[in-house]
């Protein structure tokens, strides 16, 4: 397969990357590239695709490594938080008062 | 000394906190936003934000602060939940009390010939582009279905003064109809206010009217783009100003500029023309994407990072003003100000998630067509129907609210879920933008990463975000607009 | 400053002096040195007589039975009410007519012990003081106004308070309550319910707060999972519609923090009544404590300039209590109240020469000597607001 001479190829390991951060990062940065994501056994390898001629390769590497990493970062934090954020909204949207009662008059 | 329980017993014990719901920015390059479930907000290092995530944090300070901001709790508290629950409930009890804003276009007719305008340019004499007293009628029937205890109606055009008889019969009749419903009415005239005449003053006056107007600028600004015959659009406004300032009093008008690429060099210009008038109120507006700005400019966008700069002047020229003791306010700043620095909702219909179309305003035009907003309306200018709701002849309140043509937008542009919008550290400031994302990119979502949208909005967050944190001033200046 | 407590001799009197609470009228005759007589709710007394003559002084005349007062009692006036020890040889006044600020004591016993409290806790039973209040409010004369229940923790004993505060309701409904508490029974929402179902016309509960999260307060008040209780406590208020006024005593704990807490109260508990931010008073607990809590006013202007007025632009009355006009930031200036007891207030002999002393609340007598190093008299008359 050719490649076009302006792309640029990174790689992250399968084992410690999850597919939703590189995927939730290729969305953030399509202002500047737009990534296809291929993996294979060991890999997830992306190729950057620059939106407009002149962009730096290794900050294109950079901006999307520091993205992957953020949006790791956001995943992990929904996921600890996910069962007090429900908790908040429900609570949020209860037909019945915050304070404990043992009525539910309305 | 009595001191029987330590501080260290009741802070936060090493490693022992839980995240609360948080976002964050990478604000510059030193210095991380974070944001709780309702906006609140907290600067930290990069470091200290990988510490406070990974557990190894050990400045209590920090610690204490963050648990006060409800970003992180000690395992057992049950109060920081009770609390963002209320927040959250507090900031989205105004979303039952639809539709608030109610727009009238009572004439396509105008004597202007704006190069921006975005409705199409009718000469004055052609009477079949206004609205009928049937139309207005039914309009206003469906008006009052609305379950929000405040109604405001807004009149525009074209020029709807040239419309006037309708317009009073439309205020008479809705407070005639308000008598069975107690509700709390407002009314506003968008008016260029060349036809403003005594008759029309005393109207205002007795009906307790608001004006609204426009004044892009400086008289060579505003006369460029706000063509009529004689060429004295700006003169005719300042007048106009000045006799609904003295007749009515000075709270009774308020002016919108419009902002073109002429504007950006003029921000200081702009605001002094408004500080003069006693207007106190400026709002710097984007360039709008719609109409004929769109096909002047052969439908490009304009640069964003350009118009920042003008903001960020404009907005510091006024935090000056302030500090030199003239309160000025900076209208968007004021909006934004209330989503950061209280749980109020300010009632901006453009910036809000769910959307504001059809929840927030209903604009009825002048064939009886109904929109779900302005832009919308501006929209089927260019043969784009998207969203037109119904027609005031054939449309029940149910037929309109629940059309899937205003559904599926608001459930696809909620930011809640909306790709990137659901992370951002600054969504409970944002809101949704469908009919912008339309036009601009073809779906109700687009892309954040290159919608004009985020990146206006995102840079005035971060404008006001570094004055508050960088300067006591501003600090205090933002957190008193938020407030009212 | 007055006197509230003091010596007395009985002459004339046999037997134990029944009941205990009097209320103090006119003589009728006059000419006597103004004695003033005492009457009582109870007419079995005495006899068939209900006054016993207060001699103002003890070289004074009385026309039959009589106390005659200690030095420092002189001041007891028509419509004060005292307490008469059995014996009488103590008296001490309850209810001050010509007060400003009359407060209860209800109990001396806390579930938190703050480290300047100026009131230390202690254990003993002492709820017949919930019986003594009881009896002073039947006999508050029509023009009293405002009455503080005070303690201790006085929620600590839940059914002697709210049978009071149905004793108030039923007997002087008029009357303008001020019930200070630390909240924390409050969260306990059957009781809140209890409290709010009294139907009071007219009470505010106070309730201290010290920091925007629980590590700082529970630690000022010495008592774990305190602030989850009374912030609770306060939702709870809130929700049944009961007044609540939240009072942060600024001491040096509190001062760096004042600031964020007024942000914590603007965003989470913005329906109180009040704020009232307070100058600390250098007796009980604050004395030994000292190290802990000690900051001279002077040195705090700043964060209380910044929390006074991040609160008053959210809509929230707020007011500064017991802090002198020539220490406060004049900014704060329409904020002071002037606030301090009477019967523990005072000005400085310096004081003189101030052109704002008649406006300006004063000392506390029972600091002693630990007041600010700023205090001095303002010579020219600043503008008002």
């Amino acid at each position: 397969m050719t490649q076009d001479p302006e792309t640029a190829e990174i790689s992250f390991d399968r084992s410690t990357t999850e597919l939703d951060a590189l995927q939730q990062a290729a969305y953030a940065v399509a202002d500047l590239m737009t990534v296809d994501i291929r993996a294979s056994a060991t890999d997830y390898t992306c190729t950057l695709f620059p939106r407009r001629a002149g962009l730096d390769e290794d900050m294109l590497k950079h901006r999307i490594r520091a993205e992957v990493i953020d949006q790791t970062l956001r995943l992990r934090i929904a996921k600890e938080t996910g069962p007090i954020r429900n908790l908040i909204f429900a609570l949020a949207f209860s037909g019945t008062g915050l304070a404990d009662s043992g009525t539910t008059d309305e | 000394m009595n001191v029987r329980l330590l501080r260290d017993a009741t802070a936060v014990p090493p490693s022992g906190w839980q995240l609360l719901p948080m976002r964050f920015h990478r604000f510059d390059s030193d210095s991380v936003l974070l944001t709780n479930l309702v906006g609140e907000h907290l600067f930290v290092s990069p470091d200290q934000f990988l510490a406070v995530i990974d557990g190894t944090c050990n400045d209590q300070e920090l610690l204490a602060r963050l648990r006060a901001r409800h970003l992180i709790q000690r395992p057992g508290d049950r109060l920081p939940a009770e609390l963002l629950a209320v927040k959250l409930r507090t900031r989205l009890r105004h979303l039952p009390d639809s539709t608030g804003l109610h727009i009238f276009v009572v004439t396509l007719r105008c004597e202007h010939t704006c190069r921006y305008c975005q409705v199409s340019r009718q000469s004055s004499a052609r009477s079949e582009f206004d609205m009928s007293q049937e139309t207005a009628r039914r309009a206003l029937a469906l008006a009052f279905q609305s379950p929000s205890p405040h109604l405001k109606f807004e009149f525009q055009g074209g020029e709807p003064l040239l419309n006037f008889s309708l317009l009073k019969w439309i205020v008479r009749e809705a407070k005639r109809i308000n008598r069975d419903h107690g509700k709390d009415l407002a009314f506003v005239i968008a008016t260029n206010l060349a036809l403003l005449d005594d008759e029309i003053l005393r109207f205002c006056e007795e009906e307790d009217v608001h004006i609204s107007t426009s004044l892009d600028g400086p008289a060579d600004l505003h006369n460029r783009n706000r063509r009529r015959p004689g060429q004295n659009s700006w003169q005719k406004t300042v007048a106009g100003i000045r006799q609904v300032q003295d007749r009515l009093g000075p709270g009774r008008v308020s002016a919108l500029m419009t902002t073109t690429e002429a504007s950006l060099d003029r921000a200081r210009d702009i605001i002094d023309t408004y500080v003069e008038l006693g207007l106190r109120n400026v709002f710097l507006r984007p360039i709008s994407p719609y109409g004929f700005a769109l096909r002047l400019r052969g439908g490009a966008g304009y640069d964003v990072e350009r118009w920042l700069r003008f903001y960020e002047t404009g907005l510091d020229y006024i935090i000056d003003l302030n500090r030199g003791g003239l309160p000025t306010v900076e209208s968007y700043a004021a909006i934004i100000a209330r989503k950061m620095f209280s749980n109020q909702d300010p009632g901006y219909v453009d910036l809000t998630s769910p959307a504001g179309i059809g929840l927030g305003a209903l604009v009825y035009n002048y064939d009886g067509d109904i929109y779900a907003s302005d832009e919308g309306r501006m929209l089927a200018e260019m043969q784009d129907h998207t969203f037109r709701l119904g027609n005031v002849q054939t449309s029940s309140y149910e037929e309109i609210l629940l059309n899937e043509k205003l559904l599926q937008p608001l459930a696809e542009s909620f930011t809640l879920s909306a790709p990137m919008c659901h992370s951002c550290a600054f969504e409970p400031y944002c809101g949704a933008d469908p009919v912008f994302h339309h036009a601009t990119a073809g779906d109700f979502v687009g892309h954040k990463a290159t919608s004009a949208f985020c990146r206006r909005n995102m840079g005035i967050f971060k404008a006001l975000l570094r004055r508050a944190r960088d300067d006591d001033f501003a600090r205090d200046l933002f957190w008193r607009w938020g407030q009212r | 400053m007055i006197r509230l407590s003091g010596r007395a001799t009985p002459v004339g009197l046999d037997g134990a002096i029944l009941p205990d609470v009097w209320r103090v009228c006119r003589a009728d005759q006059d000419g006597t040195g103004g004695a003033l007589a005492c009457v009582s709710t109870r007419r079995d007394i005495i006899g068939d007589q209900n006054r016993i003559h207060l001699a103002p002084h003890p070289g004074a005349a009385a026309p039959g039975p009589a106390l005659k007062l200690g030095r420092g009692l002189a001041h007891i006036a028509e419509d004060d009410i005292i307490r008469i020890s059995p014996d009488g040889s103590r008296v001490n006044v309850l209810w001050k007519n010509t007060a400003i600020h009359n407060s209860l004591l209800l109990t001396e016993q806390c579930d938190n012990y703050c480290l300047m409290c100026s009131q230390p806790p202690k254990t003993r039973d002492d709820t017949w003081l919930f019986e003594q209040a009881k009896r002073v409010v039947s006999l508050l004369p029509p023009t009293a106004r405002i009455l503080g229940l005070t303690g201790g923790e006085p929620t600590l004993h839940a059914d002697a308070l709210i049978g009071l505060l149905e004793h108030c309701r039923d007997t002087a409904p008029w009357l303008q309550l001020h019930l200070l508490s630390n909240g924390r029974r409050f969260s306990d929402f059957s009781f809140s319910q209890r409290y709010a179902a009294v139907g009071l016309r007219d009470i505010m509960v106070g309730i201290p707060l010290y920091a925007p999260e629980p590590g700082l307060h529970d630690f000022i008040v010495q008592a774990g999972g305190a602030f989850e209780e009374t912030v609770h406590g306060i939702l709870n208020l809130a929700t049944l519609g009961q007044p609540v006024e939240l009072r942060v005593v600024v001491q040096k704990h509190t001062v760096p923090v004042l600031p964020e807490l007024a942000i914590f109260i603007a965003r989470n508990l913005p329906f109180v009544d009040q704020v009232a931010l307070m100058g600390l008073e250098m007796t009980g607990l604050a004395r030994p404590n000292s190290a802990e809590v000690w900051i001279d006013p002077a040195d705090y202007q700043a964060e209380l300039a910044d929390a006074t007025l991040a609160l008053a632009s959210a809509g929230i009355v707020t007011k500064i209590f017991n802090h002198q006009l020539c220490v406060l930031d004049e900014r704060l200036w329409p904020f002071a109240v002037r606030s301090i007891s009477d019967w523990k207030n005072d000005y400085l002999d310096i004081c003189d020469n101030c052109s704002v002393r008649d406006v300006c609340g004063g000392v506390f007598t029972t600091s002693g000597s630990r007041l600010s190093t700023a205090l001095r008299p303002i010579q020219h008359q600043r503008q008002q607001g």
